[in-house]
């Protein structure tokens, strides 16, 4: 008979082994039924070894001769970018999955045990990651001029105050979350945060360096907003122990980056581990699903259907039923919200990167790169409407009397416009208008518009495609689909650089007509194409 | 061996179980049927500690839910009706998590799952090499069966325990649950499938918007309900009696709109 200790024991040990599967697996195996868990630890490896190689480009942004405390906020300042997404994703799969409660929650384990085995396994792999991303820069942080030995050790122990900094901080605001709306929008508040990191690691990552190298690295630690900074309060910690010469602002930030992470994570693990109890158990109640139902008895994605504007839009009931499904999807199902907005919106934030920097020619490089990132966008789009985890109400449609799949889409893209493309679209607009004070350069969006449009209508063409018909993306699909993306891009540049030529030499009241023109040819051709496709039958 | 009284769970502004008291002794299989929404999951949820009771007590083998929840659920299996799984988990591994949660060792626990194994037709190479998610519905059932009864508990739960299990399965789980009755444990089987009850079960417990309306020996209430079956003693109860009247009115809505092809 084993005592209560090794009963423990073992329940942490079992605990443990499964949410690191789940950490690893995570949504794509769960999907994937071809994936074979005797091969996981070469994936893995081959993940680590992934992780080490991307993290080569810090080398670019980190070498030379800075000094030390610069070294190490930029590696701080990326890692905890890079970190930020992978806590903001463990936390939302792991800490509040939805089916958890019917499986463990009737078992003699408490939520507290849960939750720290939970936070145990989130922790390790995190720092681990962290520390594979950080492998070549610590090589470099030895043996560069300015190296010392005592950066390994030094910059070990402050990645892994990073990881508890950046896990607390998420940990926290998904409880405050919680508190505040409730579970019925936790789902929503996820993808909120998924959309917020993304866009806080392209403009983080892409414009604050180009803003820094402005003023020229080693002049920006003196302002006084450097100590605002996490990733300074890091970066500090590592010069203090490198260089063994503490000044009062090292001393700050090395007291910042161990005090406030210990607070965080006191308040995240400690204080509010009785409250994940109540979350875990509320979790598990029934949900309400409550519908809101306007004065015409009718919901709001309904009344928006059938308003004055969509009804000319949505000419067919097949379109229409698009529409509605795909908006159903859009705005309630967690797996295609994460899948869609995080990524629409790193493409989307790249635009304001060339507004913002400041650099002679950004203007130039924006209109060339325009036509590229809407393609991709649109692209992007439309081949995420393959997948949803609802893919087995797609058999409806295999099953009613549908020609092709053609009106389905057309309804569905119609939903991705007004959800997803027109809001960046506007912002693009006000952006533009704003910060440059040139109404007139929007003409330059007319070739990504009508080139977005165009790769939106590519992913329908391929053989099989049905909107939401299909489980999670697989990894050779992944790949495929990145290989398949470079087009758009190149082709994306290509009409950039040409109608900037046509800008340039003052020729674009001429251009437009004629890009217009192909616009219509080429869509006209791209939809035959489409309705052609027979629905598929698995 | 499971005592409840008056027990109650409110959501917002909806009584989903109202005062339920049951007085249940070892060895007995009770079949609790309701309509949908009648509560049944709900008072499954609260005896297993997955839902805390807005009010009243429930004592399980010997144990107060309200102040010892842990010892209530190792003298619990459990089968939710939602079946769900840790599908990025193979079956070995899922079953092995499951026996280290009730404190068993590796060691025991494979030599357990392998008699669970040979009892309901499954091989090791499924087990160890295929994750849930490509389970087939009937096997992930019985990898959930498994699950609740790995432990050797006491009280068995079962929520729609036949769903997706084929004839040969579900004969066999019926035997087993009833030679587990005659050794002396508690079972409690809800299920919408009225002839498997009344032939499995000693009692019939039936709900209604979460109150008790018949309490009895399947053959008891049919012969104090003029030799009805259950199913028409459980219609008339839960207000269904006008079912067959209802379905033939409706269907001749189909050939007043003709044919739509």
């Amino acid at each position: 008979m084993a005592t209560d200790a090794e009963r423990e024991s073992i329940q942490r040990q079992g605990l443990v082994e499964l949410f690191d599967k789940l950490f690893h697996r995570g949504r794509l195996a769960q999907r994937n039924v071809q994936f074979k868990p005797s091969l996981e630890r070469r994936r893995r490896c081959w993940s680590t070894v992934a992780v080490v190689v991307f993290g080569v480009f810090l080398l670019g942004f980190a070498g030379g001769d800075m000094p030390p405390l610069v070294f190490a906020t930029f590696l701080h300042g990326y890692t905890l970018l890079i970190l930020g997404l992978g806590a903001v994703n463990a936390c939302g799969n792991l800490l509040f999955s939805e089916h958890e409660s019917d499986i463990l929650l009737h078992r003699p384990v408490t939520s507290r045990v849960i939750l720290q085995t939970k936070v145990q396994v989130i922790l390790r792999n995190l720092y681990l990651n962290a520390v594979a991303f950080n492998v070549m820069a610590m090589l470099l942080g030895v043996f560069r001029s300015s190296g010392s030995w005592r950066f390994l050790p030094a910059h070990l122990l402050s990645i892994g105050l990073n990881v508890l900094f950046a896990t607390s901080v998420v940990v926290l605001a998904y409880h405050a979350c919680l508190r505040l709306f409730g579970r019925e929008r936790l789902n929503s508040y996820i993808t909120f945060m998924q959309v917020g990191v993304a866009l806080f690691i392209i403009l983080g990552a892409q414009l604050v360096p180009r803003l820094l190298l402005h003023e020229g690295v080693g002049q920006w630690t003196s302002h006084p907003w450097f100590t605002l900074l996490p990733p300074a309060w890091f970066g500090s910690l590592d010069a203090l122990l490198v260089t063994l010469e503490p000044t009062p602002a090292l001393w700050l930030g090395a007291g910042l980056a161990v005090g406030l992470t210990l607070l965080v994570a006191w308040l995240a693990f400690v204080r509010l581990a009785d409250g994940y109890e109540e979350v875990v158990l509320a979790l598990g109640e029934q949900p309400s699903a409550r519908v809101k139902i306007g004065p015409s008895g009718k919901r709001w994605i309904e009344r928006l259907a059938d308003s004055w504007l969509m009804r000319p839009w949505l000419p067919d009931r097949v379109q229409r039923a698009g529409f509605l499904v795909a908006l159903a999807q859009f705005t309630r199902v967690r797996g295609v919200k994460v899948r869609i907005y995080p990524r629409i919106v790193q493409f989307a934030a790249y635009p304001l990167m060339f507004l913002l920097g400041g650099f002679p020619g950004d203007l130039m490089m924006l209109f060339i790169f325009l036509p590229g990132i809407f393609g991709l966008i649109g692209y992007t789009v439309s081949e995420a409407m393959l997948y949803s985890e609802e893919f087995a109400g797609s058999d409806l449609f295999r099953f009613t009397p549908l020609r092709s799949p053609g009106p389905l889409f057309y309804g569905a893209h119609k939903a991705a416009l007004l959800m997803a493309i027109l809001p960046i679209l506007l912002i693009w607009v006000l952006a533009i208008v704003l910060i440059t004070g040139q109404p007139a350069l929007l003409w330059q969006l007319v070739p990504a518009v009508l080139f977005g449009l165009l790769c939106g209508l590519i992913p329908p063409m391929t053989k099989g495609y049905l909107i939401f018909s299909q489980t999670e993306p697989t990894g050779a699909a992944i790949g495929k689909g990145c290989l398949i993306q470079m087009l758009p891009m190149l082709a994306g540049l290509a009409l950039g650089g040409v109608s900037y030529l046509f800008w340039h030499f003052g020729w674009y009241a001429y251009f437009l007509p004629v890009l217009f023109a192909g616009y219509c040819l080429v869509r006209h051709l791209f939809r035959k194409a489409i309705e052609e496709q027979e629905l598929a039958v698995e | 061996m499971i005592t409840l009284r008056e027990l109650t769970k409110v959501f917002g502004t909806q009584t989903a179980v109202g005062g339920l008291s049951l007085e249940i002794p070892a060895g007995q299989i009770v079949g609790f049927l309701g309509p949908n929404g009648a509560g049944k999951s709900t008072t499954l949820k609260m005896i297993t500690g997955m839902l805390k009771p807005t009010s009243g007590t429930a004592i399980i083998a010997g144990h107060d839910l309200a102040t010892d929840p842990l010892a209530v659920k190792r003298s619990v299996g459990f089968v939710p009706e939602s079946g769900a799984l840790y599908e990025s988990l193979s079956g070995l591994e899922y079953l092995r998590m499951v026996a280290s949660l009730y404190g068993i060792a590796a060691e025991q626990a494979d030599a357990r799952i392998a008699e669970f194994i040979q009892f309901f037709d499954l091989t090791w190479d499924v087990l160890t090499e295929k994750l849930l998610a490509a389970y087939s519905k009937g096997m992930r059932r019985k990898i959930v069966i498994i699950s609740a009864l790995l432990h050797n508990p006491p009280v068995l739960l079962f929520d729609e325990p036949l769903d997706g299990l084929d004839v040969n399965a579900a004969m066999g789980f019926k035997t087993l649950i009833q030679t587990l009755a005659k050794q002396g444990r508690t079972i409690v089987y809800s299920s919408h499938i009225l002839d498997v009850v009344e032939k499995v079960c000693d009692r019939v417990v039936i709900i209604n918007q979460g109150k008790l309306v018949l309490d009895g020996a399947p053959a008891a209430v049919s012969a104090a309900n003029g030799g009805r079956s259950l199913e028409e003693i459980f219609t008339a109860l839960t207000g269904g009696d006008q079912l067959r009247e209802k379905a033939e009115t409706f269907a001749r809505t189909f050939t007043d709109h003709g044919d739509r092809r």
